[in-house]
């Protein structure tokens, strides 16, 4: 096991490697930015370490800065938390090449999950079912013919990047001719190749994503599904476990598929393989996460395991220890993810001081948040300021619960989200569990907002 | 010929476009404390994307590459991408270098513990000390010279506490897995005190020499 682990890695993310540290009796040092030297974390630390200005590139994108901390705090591994260079396989092999651990997949395994194309294919092979789709397009008579073949509508997306450029939906062969130029300019500008490839549009999908837990030596098990449908733009907003979505038996053969197909491809650590869900329940991988997610919490509370210690036991090498008949998924959790953004404004980020916060509490109620009362919010990383994660027996005590919760919470002086939430939990179509990724974008969540407010 | 100034003594690095074709840029990086960027990157002639190429081969590529040279047990490496090519040499004793017992060795992980340079590591850099807050470097009247990265400290060889020093003069490196960041005083004066010692580590914004200025106008 690790004698001490660098954090490299901001906000709530790291507060809960902190306290993940803390509960296996590993030392830790947090790595921070100028910007975050107030900042919870820091302030809890047995040891932090200024790396660098406020600007990410230089702090919590710097792969010299986070290594250079690591050795001359003596640490011997690096956990990256999610976003910033958590899955970054070039990191990952910088760290090993000095003589440190990368808590998380090692970097062969994140080099052959880079690709997106390449891990469906990869996974396809692997017996998962795949989103139908294009090789990448020659010309406009390769595109037109992969359509007819995969039939419209369908999205044309470019196999760089990703952020919505260069994506467009068409319905007929007229649209797609002009889309593919559009996109491809589009992608040019953006990324610096405009390859684009074609995939089937699911009309009213379902954004359904299996957990996996693998060692090193190829025990892996599922701990089920998470639904995250409510969606903003592609940005997910509430997820929660199990899916309203699916029967048992595409339950569990989706989970299995998934945990097969990862087993078998290789992988190793903490993963998230996300799917398509279309309303007849068919349902197609799209990628795959290779690190813990924001909304790991979730599954802890239907689980029990703790899925950052579960990162860093497998990276020091430990066996997974059990099995799939010793997971006990049980009753019902749903995740709030509380951002500084304005829903009134185009959902704006915001940055200010937190006047006064104060969590909700009371039995199936976590609040994962690094906000303090007089906590200034920097204005230079993304507005998640917390994660408010509610438990109940079935989805009705837990959805009693979050209205509790979100009633109970205090965030002052910021403008957040919390108002959206709140309008969630009343809305029939959440309740129902009829929420589909596309709803809030088309009925538009300032409407949404007034609906629930009239 | 661009060379980084960063990797002199170290290590020696060099990139040259792999066609040989010469490229107008003379780099120097160097660190002046954190009111200015920690690597200034200056190049005879205007070529932005060589600009480029040197930050992301001394953020990026340098590293690695020293790493992977560290952990060998070759003399020199070389490698080539896109159209440029990088060539690492071990450093060679050099007349009136400082011993290199002096130097920790590039790209080589700290024992925890094993050396006095981690015992300074990190927490003792204490965060709520007022003292330790960065400060802007072009406030001249604080003379405060800071760290510009995360490393080791490492003194100039003769550099001492009341030592006359110019503005740009190199006070000492910050040495970042092997790579040489240099810290100079930011203006004209005396050092009045330097604050850490010879192969401590140093956070980011740490401070390092007090550069005392109305001493040098009273000199004269």
């Amino acid at each position: 096991m690790f004698s001490k682990i660098l954090i490299a890695n901001r906000g709530e993310i790291a507060l809960r490697i902190q306290r993940a540290c803390h509960r296996l009796g590993i030392a830790s040092v947090v790595a921070y930015s100028e910007a975050d030297r107030d900042s919870r974390p820091v302030q809890l630390a047995e040891e932090a370490i200024c790396i660098g200005p406020a600007e990410s590139g230089r702090s919590y994108l710097s792969a010299s800065a986070l290594l250079s901390a690591a050795i001359v705090s003596g640490c011997d591994a690096i956990h990256p938390g999610y976003g910033f260079l958590s899955e970054d396989d070039t990191f990952a092999e910088m760290t090993r090449a000095h003589g440190l651990t990368f808590i998380g997949p090692p970097a062969e395994v994140l080099e052959r999950f880079a690709s997106k194309a390449g891990t469906r294919t990869l996974l396809g092979r692997h017996g998962l079912p795949i989103i139908p789709g294009s090789p990448m397009l020659r010309d406009d008579g390769h595109a037109l013919a992969e359509a007819e073949r995969i039939s419209y509508p369908v999205l044309i997306k470019p196999s760089a990047g990703g952020g919505g450029k260069g994506m467009r939906m068409v319905r007929s062969p007229r649209e797609l001719q002009q889309a593919v130029t559009v996109c491809r300019s589009e992608a040019q500008a953006a990324f610096g190749d405009d390859s684009l490839y074609l995939e089937k549009w699911i009309e009213e999908n379902r954004h359904v994503e299996v957990q996996v837990v693998v060692d090193r030596y190829g025990n892996g098990v599922h701990l089920g599904e998470r639904d995250c449908s409510v969606q903003r733009r592609h940005q997910k907003i509430v997820e929660e476990a199990p899916s309203p979505a699916l029967d048992d038996g595409h339950r569990q053969a989706l989970a299995e598929g998934a945990l097969q197909a990862v087993v078998g491809a290789g992988y190793e650590n903490v993963g998230t393989l996300e799917f398509l869900v279309d309303s007849e329940g068919n349902y197609y991988f799209i990628e795959i996460n290779c690190r813990i997610q924001v909304e790991h919490p979730v599954t802890e509370m239907l689980s029990g395991i703790d899925l950052v210690a579960e990162q860093i036991r497998i990276a020091a090498g430990e066996p997974l220890g059990y099995s799939q008949q010793d997971v006990v998924l049980r009753g019902h959790a749903i995740e709030f993810r509380i951002n500084a953004e304005d829903t009134e404004h185009d959902f704006r980020p915001q940055a200010g001081r937190v006047e006064s916060f104060l969590p909700p509490g009371g039995p199936g109620v976590r609040m994962d948040s690094h906000l303090y009362s007089g906590y200034d919010v920097p204005p230079y990383y993304d507005s998640l300021l917390g994660k408010l994660v509610v438990w109940g027996e079935d989805r009705a005590s837990a959805l009693a619960r979050a209205r509790c919760a979100l009633d109970e919470l205090v965030v002052d002086g910021v403008v957040t989200n919390v108002a959206l939430h709140r309008a969630l939990v009343t809305h029939p179509t959440f309740v129902n569990g009829e929420f589909t990724t596309n709803l809030l974008d088309r009925v538009g969540s300032a409407a949404f907002l007034a609906a629930a407010r009239a | 010929m661009v060379t980084s100034r960063e990797a002199h003594e170290s290590s020696e690095a060099s990139a040259v476009p792999a066609d040989g074709s010469a490229v107008p840029a003379t780099g120097e990086s160097r660190a002046v404390g954190p009111g200015r960027a920690t690597q200034r990157t200056r190049t005879q002639g205007s070529n932005d994307n060589g600009h480029r190429l040197i930050a992301q081969l001394t953020a990026e590529m340098l590293p690695k590459l020293i790493a992977r040279l560290g952990e060998s047990n070759l003399g020199e490496l070389e490698v080539r991408e896109d159209g440029w090519r990088v060539r690492l040499r071990r450093p060679q004793p050099v007349n009136g270098a400082a011993p290199a017992s002096d130097e920790p060795k590039p790209a080589r992980r700290a024992e925890p513990g094993a050396t006095p340079r981690t015992a300074r590591a990190g927490g003792a850099a204490t965060p709520t000390d007022a003292g330790t807050r960065p400060v802007d470097a072009s406030d001249g009247g604080r003379g405060l010279v800071t760290s510009p990265a995360v490393g080791y400290f490492l003194l100039r060889d003769g550099m001492a506490a009341r030592e006359l020093v110019r503005q740009g003069d190199l006070i000492g490196h910050v040495d970042v897995l092997g790579v040489r960041q240099d810290v100079v005083a930011n203006h004209d004066g005396v050092v009045r005190r330097l604050e850490v010692e010879s192969g401590q580590a140093v956070e980011y914004g740490q401070p390092i020499a007090r550069i005392d200025p109305e001493k040098v106008e009273r000199r004269g």
